[in-house]
Formats: structure tokens, C-alpha cells, sequence
């Protein structure tokens, strides 16, 4: 597990700006936009939709590059980087997890975790011990053989959640997690992602338009209009 | 392998979409096969038509023939030179019948030997072309027509009504006169037995008996056809040039091969006919099948006048719907291959390429999670693959069951033989009476099978597969095309 000096800017936005569209029909999704986020912080960026935030997580995952500014990810700026860095960028140091879960339906929980790993080339013994490490951090390790379909939604998101973690991302970066889940389920997901950045240190950034799916983060920033509303300033949660 | 399993898996997710797709491209697939056998059980039925063309073991038949105008003007002797006019006169035309020496009233018959159309010439011929580079045996053959005439010598009164005798014409009833003369004619050729397998009519073609004995006994060897006619079979005695032969065997002969009625030994007839020492016909064998064609231009170049006839040439002659249908196999059947095989990859790459629309989120999560490009085209060409695989195997299922439906039915087709050269003399002539009655064997029927081959099994799993990856390509190029934001845009 690698682990940053706790206080050294994993992310460091200066001005970034996203444009869609030209002239008339130009879009701001995201205008001028400075942030910082340390290693090991759980941050949420709350906002209603359009405000951006949505945007903003597709510039810190090397999803899409920015029309201006700068995005610093451990000092090097995204925007310079060429596609096929940006790939392994997304493979070793990334984690995703969607709204929609995204898993490969017709696969294995174990097997969509696997197929995280597949790209990278590990000998089977130590993938299969990492597939179960992982799984076991969110509580499915007996789960691993079961299709998709087969578990609830909550359960889906805990193997899309284990597939991010299964390359060892220095952060994980989930869009709307709690968006397909009823309420409980969803305080579920938030407390484990809570449990992963206190115990592991794993840097999380976490979009969402719940308040109180939020609340679960340590730091909530807040969006509105394609701009920060508040100060980037730690926020103390009990 | 996960990979491998993510492939099996998501084509039995879409198991009715891979099934169209395998099938497209088994329908492509299963019509080359079936046009693919047909064509070979085409080839061969002509082959086996053609095979004994020109007797077993015969590369090319050489002759020296006289060559008539159509129309019958002009003198046909005209290309002949002076020896060889004198030869034909000597040989054909020299005995005409003429009735002022035979006393009225009496009995008589009369035996003649006669070939209108083609020239005699020395044995030695046989030996000369049996020498020459890439020979591998020659044998001489003597075939001409027996005209048996017998009857009363009609009086003068008799005569004076009918008018002059004319020699020629048609067969039979020549005289205007009294119906008391008989006239027969048949064809017979000399066969030369010492070799068995090269000649008119050879060992492999006996249906009944026995081929000739290498001794001077008279036998004779009966065309089914004629021994049908006259009711002839082994054991019964013709007579011919007033000598008894024996029956001893009934021959068939192949398509397009001259078929006489009665063959004999070829020393026996020369002596009969009075041509001893000559022959008119010499089966060659070539020693090896390409040299045929340079063998018959070399023959034809140093024997002047000779006709050369080859397997090809009998081969060209052949009509029917065995030829129709071998020609419309093969413009249409490659035709009907191309489109159909075109066609089955156009559905298979449509169908992929659809399907990769339909997996946008799928495949740009996997792209956002760091997948290169090139693992997810991998995978996408790789499920086509495998659906090219089972299109294979549907498709050589479908070929099987074309090309035994075909020999269910096992259609019949027709090989009709077109006599090239002119036998019937056009009109009274100079030689002998009536013209040669030798007929050509015209047509044979064989039944079409459509013929499979473990190469052309190969051949079908190979364009399946093949059609899995121009497929492949396609969905994999698409896919390559998405964005690993779709992960997060794409609502389906």
C-alpha cells in the first residue's frame, strides 16, 4: 500500500476551465476553477446538477483534458500527458467507481475484479490472492463466485468498490455511488468508504448531489455554476 | 483465461445474436461447400465420361482422312497426291460390279472391303511414329466397311427396265430392278491383339467372352449393339469375305469412341481385304499425359495429311447438360460463392458492429478502469472470432447437408458426343457401293454427386474464420473509437 506524507496535494487545479460547445452555444461546465486535495483526504463535492461536478471528476480522472488551466496530479499536469500515459495513469494510479456500478454482467464478482488486474500482467497465484484481498475489505469475500444479478445493489457497488481498490490507486474517485441505492444502503457505501480512507489512508473523492451522502466525507466542497462555492479549507465532520 | 471467459460468456449473453451472426456467416460458408462439391463431383462425372474416350490407355488416334466439301462439288481427290489417288482407286474402286460377265440367271455373291474416307497407309507408319520421343506404344488398326452381295443375275429385260447399274449411293436397294439381290453392309475393324489395351476395341471393354487369342484362329469380337440387332451372342459364327469367324466376345464402346459392328484380328483382315501391310488408324500412348499435346503437333507435322485426334480434342466435342451444367457451375457457382460470402460478412460486421454500440458503457468502463485500446479490440475481435468459429462449423453442417441432398436426388445429366468428321459420302461416287456404316457412340447418361474433400472442409473453416476477423475488425476499430468517459455520459 503506497501511502504520501499525509498533507502533500495529490491534486492541484489552478484555473482550470471545461468549454463544450462554440460561440453561442458555448457551455462553462466547470469556469476558473481552483482546488487542492492531500493524500489520504475523503472529499466530497457536493453540488446540484449542472453545477459541474460531474465535469470536474471526468478532469481528475484523466477522462477528458481541460480548455485551460492546469491540473496537477502528483506535480505532472494531466493536460501534457498523451493518451496511452493518461491509460496506465487510469490503470495503476485511478480508481473508479460509477453510479451505475459498471460491472461486466456476465461475469463473476471475483472475475470482475480480476479483470482490473488483467492488464497488468501478474502471475495468476497473486492475482487470485489480491482478488481476494480485496474482496474480503468490503465484506464479500465469501460472495466472489456469485454473478451480478445474483446481489443486491449495495453489494454490486462494495464489488465495483473492491474492483477500483484491486490495483492499489493512490485515489478513488466515485461518481454518484449512492445514486441507484435506497438511503440506508447508501450511508452503507459512504461508511465504507469512511472505513478505506481511515484505515488505509486511500484518498477518496467522492461527486454526489445528496447533502447527506456528503456528510459521511471529512471535506465537502461545494459547486455551484461550474465554480467552487466555499474555501478549499478542511472542514472538521464529527 | 478471464479474457477467454468474458468472450464465452458475453456471446451466450446475446445468445440469439451470435447464433444470426454465426449463421450469416455459415449460409456464405455452407454455399461455397455445396458449389465447391458440386463442381467436383461435376469434373468428376465428365471425367469418368470422358475417360475412355478414345479407348483405355489411347492418348491419340492418327489418321489419314480424305476430306469432302459439304457441298459435294469439285473432285475430292484433288488434295491427294497422284501415288495415293492410285492407292484409293486400287484399294476401293477397282472391282466394279458389272453384270455383262456373269450369265443371266446364275447365282452370285460378292464380298468387298471398302474405307471412303480415309487413306491406307503402311504399317511401317505404326512402327515409325512407335519410335518417336515420348511414345510409349503405338498399335495399327484397319477399319472399313464389308459389303456382302448376293443374289440372281438379273436378265436383260430386267435390266433394260431398271436401267445401267450405278455403282454408289445409299446403302442398299440401289437397282431399280427385280428385288432378287441382297446387299449388306457392316463395319469391321482389324484389332491388333498384341496389344490388348491400345486399339478400336481393348480388353477392358469386353461385356461378355473373352478378348482375342494371340493365335491365327478366326474370331470375332461383336459390338453389343449389332449383336443385339442380329441376335448374335459368344459361340455363334459370322461370316465375313466368305470366311467363318467365331464369336467370342461382345465389347462396348465408350462415348465417342468409332464403334464397328465386328471386330477381327487386324493381320486377318488386312489378308481379306487385300491390304496387307497396310493400316488406317494408329493408336498412340503417350508416355506421360503432358506430352500429349507436343506429341500430336509433332505427328502432325512429319506425317503429311494425318488427322490427330487427342482426348482433348474427343473432350471439346461433348455436349450436354453434363457440359451445361459444368459451365454454369463454374461462371455462375463462383459468382453465387462471392456474393454469398460478401454478403455473410457484411451481416456478421454489421451485427458486431451493433453490438458494440450496444456495449458502450461496458467497454468504455473498461477503458476508464485502464485497459489499453488495444486488450479492448482484443476482446471484441476475439468474440468474433470464436462466433466465425461456430459460423465454421454451421456452415460445413450446411455444406454436408446441401451436398448430400444432391446425392439424394442424383439428378441425371447427359453427355451427347457430336461426330465430327463426315462418314456419309454425298451422293454416287467412284468407290465401292454404299457408304460406312460405322456409327459413333453419341451419348451417355451419368448421375451428378456433389463430391466433399477434407480440403474442402478446411477451406469452409478457414472463410469462417476469416469472416469472424474482417468482423472482428470492424467491432474492434468502433470500439477503439469510444471514449472511456462514456463510462460516465452513456445512458442505455
Amino acid at each position: 500500500m503506497t501511502m504520501l506524507d499525509g498533507g502533500a496535494a495529490l491534486y492541484e487545479l489552478r484555473g482550470v476551465t471545461k468549454s463544450y460547445g462554440e460561440g453561442a452555444s458555448r457551455v462553462d461546465a466547470v469556469r476558473d476553477l481552483d482546488l487542492t486535495i492531500d493524500a489520504g483526504e475523503f472529499v466530497a463535492v457536493v453540488g446540484p446538477s449542472g453545477s459541474g461536478k460531474t465535469t470536474l471528476l471526468q478532469l481528475l480522472g484523466g477522462l477528458d483534458r481541460p480548455s485551460s488551466g492546469a491540473i496537477l496530479f502528483e506535480g505532472r499536469d494531466l493536460a501534457a500527458l498523451r493518451e496511452g500515459e493518461l491509460t496506465r495513469l487510469r490503470l495503476d494510479t485511478i480508481g473508479f467507481v460509477f453510479q451505475q456500478f459498471n460491472l461486466i454482467p456476465t461475469v463473476t464478482a471475483a472475475e470482475n475484479v480480476e479483470l482490473a488486474l488483467a492488464p497488468r500482467r501478474i502471475p495468476a497465484a497473486e492475482r487470485a490472492e489480491r482478488v481476494g484481498e480485496v474482496l474480503g475489505a468490503v465484506g464479500l469475500g465469501a460472495r466472489g463466485h456469485h454473478l451480478p444479478s445474483q446481489l443486491s445493489g449495495g453489494e454490486q457497488q462494495r464489488v465495483a468498490i473492491a474492483r477500483a481498490l484491486a490495483n492499489e490507486p493512490r485515489v478513488l474517485l466515485a461518481d454518484e455511488p449512492t445514486g441507484n441505492l435506497d438511503s440506508a444502503t447508501g450511508k452503507e457505501i459512504v461508511n465504507l468508504l469512511r472505513l478505506l480512507s481511515d484505515d488505509r489512508g486511500q484518498t477518496v473523492v467522492l461527486i454526489t448531489h445528496d447533502a447527506g451522502a456528503a456528510a459521511g466525507a471529512r471535506r465537502v466542497v461545494r459547486m455551484h455554476d461550474g465554480r467552487v462555492a466555499n474555501a478549499a479549507s478542511p472542514v472538521a465532520v464529527g | 483465461m478471464v479474457y477467454v471467459n468474458y468472450m464465452l460468456s458475453e456471446l451466450r449473453r446475446r445468445r440469439g445474436r451470435t447464433f444470426l451472426t454465426a449463421l450469416g456467416l455459415a449460409v456464405g460458408v455452407g454455399l461455397v461447400v455445396t458449389v465447391s462439391a458440386l463442381s467436383a463431383g461435376l469434373d468428376r462425372a465428365q471425367e469418368k465420361v470422358l475417360k475412355p474416350l478414345t479407348g483405355v490407355g489411347t492418348d491419340m488416334s492418327v489418321t489419314r482422312p480424305i476430306s469432302f466439301s459439304s457441298s459435294g462439288q469439285g473432285n475430292p481427290l484433288r488434295g491427294l497426291s497422284a501415288k495415293e489417288r492410285e492407292q484409293l482407286r486400287a484399294e476401293n474402286g477397282a472391282r466394279r460390279l458389272d453384270f455383262r460377265q456373269l450369265t443371266p440367271g446364275s447365282k452370285f455373291s460378292r464380298d468387298d472391303f471398302t474405307a471412303a474416307a480415309q487413306l491406307s497407309f503402311p504399317s511401317s507408319k505404326v512402327t515409325q511414329i512407335a519410335s518417336l520421343a515420348g511414345v510409349n506404344s503405338a498399335a495399327g488398326g484397319l477399319t472399313l466397311n464389308a459389303t456382302h452381295i448376293t443374289g440372281t443375275v438379273p436378265t436383260q429385260t430386267q435390266l433394260n427396265q431398271g436401267g445401267p447399274p450405278s455403282a454408289g449411293g445409299g446403302g442398299g436397294g440401289f437397282f431399280n430392278g427385280p428385288r432378287s439381290i441382297d446387299f449388306s453392309s457392316i463395319s469391321v475393324s482389324g484389332v491388333d491383339q498384341t496389344h490388348p489395351e491400345l486399339g478400336a476395341i481393348t480388353a477392358g471393354q469386353i461385356a461378355k467372352g473373352s478378348y482375342f487369342k494371340d493365335d491365327s484362329s478366326r474370331e470375332a469380337i461383336l459390338d453389343v449393339a449389332y449383336a443385339n440387332r442380329k441376335n448374335l451372342g459368344v459361340g455363334d459364327t459370322i461370316k465375313l469375305g466368305g470366311k467363318t469367324f467365331t464369336v467370342v466376345a461382345l465389347a462396348k464402346t465408350p462415348l465417342g469412341g468409332q464403334s464397328s459392328d465386328v471386330y477381327v484380328k487386324l493381320s486377318q483382315l488386312q489378308k481379306l481385304s487385300g491390304r496387307s501391310g497396310r493400316v488406317n488408324t494408329v493408336y498412340v500412348r503417350a508416355n506421360k499425359a503432358e506430352q500429349v499435346g507436343a506429341l500430336a503437333r509433332h505427328i502432325r507435322q512429319t506425317f503429311t495429311g494425318a488427322s490427330v485426334t487427342t482426348a482433348k480434342d474427343l473432350a471439346d466435342r461433348v455436349s450436354g447438360s453434363l457440359v451445361d451444367a459444368k459451365n454454369l457451375t463454374g461462371k455462375l457457382g463462383v459468382a453465387l460463392e462471392l456474393v454469398a460470402l460478401l454478403g455473410a460478412i457484411m451481416i456478421a460486421s454489421l451485427l458486431t458492429l451493433s453490438s458494440v454500440t450496444k456495449r458502450v458503457r461496458e467497454l468504455g468502463t473498461l477503458k476508464a478502469i485502464g485497459w489499453p485500446q488495444r486488450l479492448v479490440v482484443r476482446q471484441v475481435t476475439g468474440e468474433s472470432l470464436l462466433q466465425g468459429m461456430l459460423g465454421g462449423v454451421l456452415g460445413i453442417a450446411i455444406g454436408v447437408l446441401g451436398a448430400l441432398l444432391i446425392n439424394a436426388f442424383a439428378p441425371t445429366l447427359r453427355a451427347s458426343f457430336a461426330s465430327a468428321a463426315q462418314n456419309t459420302l454425298p451422293g454416287p461416287f467412284v468407290f465401292g457401293q454404299g457408304a460406312p456404316t460405322s456409327s459413333t457412340s453419341s451419348s451417355e447418361t451419368v448421375s451428378l454427386t456433389a463430391h466433399l474433400s477434407p480440403g474442402l472442409i478446411a477451406l469452409a473453416v478457414a472463410l469462417a474464420v476469416a469472416g469472424g476477423l474482417v468482423a472482428g475488425a470492424i467491432g474492434g476499430f468502433r470500439a477503439s473509437r469510444l471514449r472511456p468517459a462514456d463510462a460516465l455520459r452513456h445512458i442505455d
